[in-house]
């Protein structure tokens, strides 16, 4: 049983899911959906606070690493308008490849990360 | 950090980067060095010209020697000395040039578990079975023997970090940990948790330091204007956002970057083991890591490296990668609506790797489930910072019970409040 809800557990990221029902609406119907949601998120919530499935060593900000010689552009391009997301489509900024945990806690094995990679040299 | 900002845009009339800055050029003699480096890497000599054998006290000459708990110093338990092993010091990443490998972090070739040491005091010869101890004492004089020699086996490595959180205080971390999940917690764990059986071990790392160029590019969004049209059932949130073409050319310094090297724990996966506990409590305080000394492991458990650096390469290549992205990230802070990074070229111009020891306090419990499934769950405590992580086992009826307790609670809530609204 434990490892049905386990596999559940991996495959639903509750930030999304609430983040869903709290923009659904905004005359209260969304509310009341994300207070049906209450047992699932405790069940959630809980479940993650003993078992730390999504606990990992975030390397990309951990990792000391001084930058020098800066340079930079960033030109204009266009004004977007009535966009229904405030993110640009393809946002990719947050993305870790490098973990063998995926950025939600599901596992990636580490024969995929050096598949997909070149070699450091 | 340093910041130029004459940076040119990459249109079709301009050249995407200018040339480097004068200090910084680089002509084909030197990319003819760096590439014959590259092919032949560099040897750092860590091994300290020291054999198996005796590992003596500077003051009196007896081996009693151990870690002294809390404090991370050896202590010589016959003439109470207490002294250390000096830092050890590298090479500024900025400086690195080609790539440069320790003597402890080789290819291993052998997978001899035990070895055979000849004691200096008397002559005699002692196997040690170096997969869980890396020192015996001779059987007949009586002195402490330990492995200092680098064989190809993975077994001594180049640098490690002495434990600094004693026994006792990774017990409090550890029960500390375990006490603020126990309520949902497995009933058999609950019975059986102890704290008594935690053992310190000191696991194998690479650590990887790199001076590499990184040139990302991409699409950037800023959000200008947030507003609402409609009214009632039609209102809809839109936002206006200014797209951006952006571009980042810098040099990066990457120093410790920390992989494990032992094929169990990078087997990350959530279904059949809690590794990931492990891999959490990262980082350690390396720019103390001290050259090996074979006293720091007495009293502990060491696991062999069983992985080669080219094993590692891929791994390490994604995480540089990453650390360079979420870099560019923080020159870019202006752009709430995201960035699209569409293109990434990376250039290594130097490495090094060395294989540590690091320190870790570990509490371990096999989960047998109802299945007959085993899984085996960690609490694990970084014998540096202190900083723990864990795995409890959680009884799925119990915390499913009270779930449904409180989804059964609210809907009453909600089925009121309807009421209170039709009447």
């Amino acid at each position: 049983m434990e490892a049905l809800f386990a596999q559940l557990l991996d495959s639903v990221d509750l930030t999304q899911v609430l983040a869903v029902f709290a923009s659904s609406d905004e005359d209260g119907v969304g509310a009341v959906l994300l207070l049906l949601l209450g047992g699932p998120a405790f069940f959630m919530f809980t479940y993650m606070r003993y078992r730390n499935t999504d606990k990992r060593h975030r390397h990309e900000i951990e990792t000391p690493a001084e930058m020098n010689n800066l340079q930079q552009y960033n030109n204009f391009i266009k004004h977007l308008t009535r966009q229904s997301s405030s993110t640009i489509t393809g946002a990719n900024d947050n993305v870790v490849s490098g973990s063998l945990l995926s950025n939600g806690g599901a596992s990636k094995s580490f024969k995929a990360i050096n598949d997909i990679t070149k070699n450091f040299k | 950090m340093t910041n130029r900002t004459d940076f040119p845009p990459p249109n079709a009339n301009q050249q995407a980067f200018p040339p480097p800055a004068a200090g910084n050029q680089v002509n084909a003699q030197n990319i003819q060095d760096a590439l014959e480096k590259a092919v032949a890497p560099k040897v750092i000599n860590t091994s300290n010209n020291k054999n198996d054998g005796l590992n003596k006290c500077p003051r009196c000459g007896s081996t009693e020697i151990s870690t002294q708990p809390g404090t991370g110093m050896l202590v010589c338990h016959h003439c109470r000395y207490v002294f250390e092993v000096a830092v050890a010091v590298f090479k500024d990443p900025k400086e690195l040039i080609g790539e440069a490998i320790g003597t402890g972090a080789g290819d291993i070739t052998i997978d001899e578990t035990q070895v055979t040491i000849k004691c200096q005091g008397c002559g005699a010869e002692v196997v040690v079975n170096i997969e869980g101890s890396m020192t015996s004492r001779c059987h007949w004089c009586r002195q402490v023997l330990s492995l200092e020699n680098q064989m190809p086996n993975g077994a001594v490595p180049d640098v490690l970090l002495p434990f600094l959180l004693s026994r006792e205080t990774a017990k409090q971390h550890i029960e500390a940990f375990a006490k603020k999940r126990t309520f949902y917690a497995n009933s058999h764990f609950k019975r059986e948790f102890t704290t008594e059986n935690i053992i310190g071990v000191y696991l194998p790392y690479m650590v990887v330091d790199a001076n590499v160029h990184c040139d990302i590019r991409g699409k950037a969004g800023d959000v200008v204007r947030k507003y609402t049209v409609g009214s009632g059932d039609n209102k809809k949130t839109y936002y206006d956002i200014d797209l951006y073409d952006i571009g980042r050319d810098f040099d990066l310094a990457i120093d410790n970057l920390t992989v494990e090297a032992s094929t169990d724990k990078l087997n990350v996966n959530n279904k059949m083991n809690t590794n990931n506990i492990i891999n959490s409590i990262l980082p350690f305080d390396l720019e103390n890591a001290v050259h090996y000394n074979g006293n720091y492991l007495k009293g502990f458990n060491s696991e062999r490296r069983d992985t080669n650096i080219n094993d590692l390469r891929g791994l390490v290549d994604a995480q540089v990668r990453d650390v360079a992205r979420f870099k560019a990230n923080s020159t870019a802070t202006k752009y709430d609506g995201g960035i699209k990074w569409e293109s990434q070229d990376m250039d290594t111009k130097g490495s090094q790797w060395l294989s540590a020891y690091l320190p870790v306090w570990l509490y371990s419990y096999m989960q047998v489930k109802g299945n007959g499934q085993k899984l085996l769950h960690y609490i694990a405590v970084n014998a540096r910072t202190g900083e723990t992580m864990g795995s409890v086992p959680v009884s799925i009826g119990r915390l499913l019970f009270v779930s449904s307790l409180i989804e059964v609670g609210l809907l009453f809530l909600v089925i009121i409040f309807f009421l209170f609204l039709v009447f």
